[in-house]
């Protein structure tokens, strides 16, 4: 952890090096695994998408140690984070093998569905109750919104629900929740919402990579709707997130 | 002297076999349901799941959290309910079907009608209808189905049991192609996750408004096949006979289909297309009463209410990630109707 990994050293010669040599430093998680039985190649691709990033000098990447750094260490006591893909109608879960696992961990969070060992797959309403994680996110596969399930009497005793830790996954020029070019930008807004620091800084990072990605700034309003502070608005620390 | 002897001997063990059967299966249901309630991946102990169920009708002192409650009341009651509502209704389908074709071997799935049913279902998604059209779009156009069936089957007078599965399997086809057609046209980040989401079958998110939505077809459709049981013996007697005997088989069948249509559109609008449960129970509630519908048709609804909760219990118990319920039906379905073909190929039929 204390020098940044080699970008280019003797010791290191392949063209891209594979990102678990950067992730995995230190106190950081395992890599994303190559899903070994029919899985997507989004994965794959995401683990391209780091490296292709970290070696952008332009970008505010710089991988997983710059999102390390000012966040508080959790220790052992991680907080459950479990992803849903924001369907109303059935609660599917980001796996083992998914990308979500894969970032809930990079951000310090405990996916509870780790042990199901595939990329997606449907829970009932008790398997959610039983884990009874503390955040909740609601991805963009979906209309679910924090509202419906701080609404829901069944879910009333639920951690996430009584905390208002329930978020939905902002949308910017792509969906957050799944790898792609603006991933570090969600990394670091699980990890402020995991740490419960809010991300300082993520407003002004969503204008810096915007300009460099789409070459627009995006306005104060739109920063609103990335972030989908509509949605978000009842759940816990997050009108200030990301100032 | 023997032989006088006999018939009645034989018509009074029947008796007797129907009324324990009528006895003991409304048990049966009632057990079966107490033990799904009692068990999940929640766990609550099976002690409170008694006491929070009758601390809805006694005043028990309150034992349990919130979230026991909960899930016993709100997560799992609706489910036992569905299931069995599903499962009754479904069995009974295949029963009325069976009788009416004079077909061993049809029930809602081989005939197209869940197919068809399926389709008016997400002709309703895709159009962005409520749920009130989902159900009536899957009565529509799984009646369309029963009797395009029907009507291609029949054209000459009877017709032997193949000819009519293989119109349905065409009926079925027809109908899957289209379902395929509207998923392909639909809006892949919005429409086509709930399409095959609901496509797929499953009682994972059974709520009371579900329950509803299954109870009202399902009941109705299921009284009326109750109230017309005995006019279905006559019917399996063939037109002429029926006609003879002063019924009018013509309109019977097609109040039978109608509730055939509204009872697969309920069960299809909550928990799509399950295969198997209307072919296996109304054989198994066969060899166990015998032919006679006036039997028959409650000991159906009965079992078919057990064998679809038991089965979506196991669905949910098995591990964390829920095993689509179609194919658990399925599973254990075929192997069963298999052994039930080999063995009783005779003695299933040879009374109805």
């Amino acid at each position: 952890m204390a020098t940044s990994p080699a970008r280019s050293g003797p010791e290191n010669p392949t063209p891209t090096p594979a990102p678990a040599a950067r992730l995995s430093a230190g106190s950081c998680p395992d890599p994303p695994r190559t899903p070994g039985r029919g899985g997507r190649s989004a994965e794959a691709d995401g683990s391209g998408t780091y490296a292709l990033l970290d070696s952008v000098p332009a970008c505010p990447g710089g991988g997983a140690q710059k999102l390390r750094t000012g966040l508080p260490d959790l220790g052992d006591v991680r907080p459950s984070v479990l992803y849903l893909r924001g369907a109303t109608d059935g609660l599917q879960v980001g796996g083992g093998a998914s990308y979500n696992h894969f970032v809930t961990e990079l951000a310090g969070g405990r996916n509870p569905a780790a042990a199901i060992a595939v990329v997606q797959a449907t829970i009932d309403v008790e398997q959610l109750l039983a884990w009874d994680p503390e955040i909740i996110l609601l991805g963009n596969f979906g209309p679910a919104i924090p509202a419906t399930m701080y609404g829901d009497p069944v879910l009333a005793s639920l951690r996430a629900v009584r905390g208002r830790r329930v978020y939905k996954v902002p949308l910017g020029g792509y969906r957050w929740d799944p790898p792609s070019h603006e991933s570090p930008l969600m990394w670091q807004w699980v990890a402020g919402l995991v740490h419960g620091t809010g991300a300082p800084g993520l407003r002004a990072a969503i204008v810096q990579e915007y300009a460099f990605l789409y070459g627009a700034e995006p306005t104060g309003t739109q920063l609103d709707a990335i972030l989908q502070l509509p949605a978000n608005a009842d759940s816990a620390g997050y009108a200030d997130l990301g100032r | 002297m023997p032989t006088s002897v006999a018939e009645p001997v034989a018509a009074v063990t029947a008796t007797r076999r129907h009324r324990g059967a009528l006895v003991a299966l409304p048990v049966v249901v009632v057990l079966v349901g107490v033990v799904a309630l009692g068990v999940g991946r929640y766990s609550v102990g099976f002690d409170q799941v008694v006491r929070i169920l009758l601390g809805q009708v006694l005043p028990i002192e309150r034992t349990w959290s919130d979230t026991e409650a909960a899930v016993v009341l709100g997560v799992r009651l609706p489910r036992v309910a569905l299931s069995m509502l599903v499962g009754a209704g479904l069995a009974v389908c295949g029963a009325v079907l069976q009788a009416v074709f004079a077909n061993p071997i049809v029930s809602p799935q081989i005939l197209g009608v869940s197919s068809g049913a399926s389709f008016g279902g997400v002709l309703a998604i895709v159009l962005g209808l409520g749920s009130a059209a989902l159900v009536l779009g899957s009565f529509t156009f799984g009646l369309l189905a029963i009797v395009a069936v029907f009507a291609t089957s029949r054209l000459r007078g009877p017709t032997p049991p193949l000819t009519i599965v293989l119109s349905g399997i065409v009926v079925g086809a027809f109908f899957s192609a289209l379902v395929s057609l509207l998923t392909y046209l639909a809006d892949p980040y919005d429409e086509l996750q709930s399409i095959v989401f609901w496509l797929l079958g499953s009682l994972a998110t059974a709520t009371w408004a579900k329950v509803a939505v299954a109870g009202v077809p399902v009941l109705l459709g299921g009284a009326l096949i109750v109230a017309l049981r005995w006019r279905i013996n006559v019917l399996s007697l063939g037109d002429e006979d029926a006609s003879t005997l002063g019924l009018r088989p013509a309109r019977l069948r097609w109040l039978l289909l109608v509730a055939v249509a509204a009872v697969v559109a309920g069960q299809v609008a909550v928990s799509g297309v399950v295969g198997w449960v209307g072919l296996v129970v109304p054989h198994l509630a066969r060899l166990w009463v015998g032919p006679d519908h006036r039997v028959l048709v409650p000991v159906t609804l009965a079992l078919g209410a057990a064998y679809l909760t038991v089965i979506d219990t196991v669905t949910r118990n098995l591990g964390a990630a829920e095993i689509p319920l179609g194919v658990l039906t399925a599973l254990v379905g075929a192997p069963v109707f298999l052994v039930l073909l080999r063995r009783s190929r005779r003695r299933m039929w040879s009374g109805a």
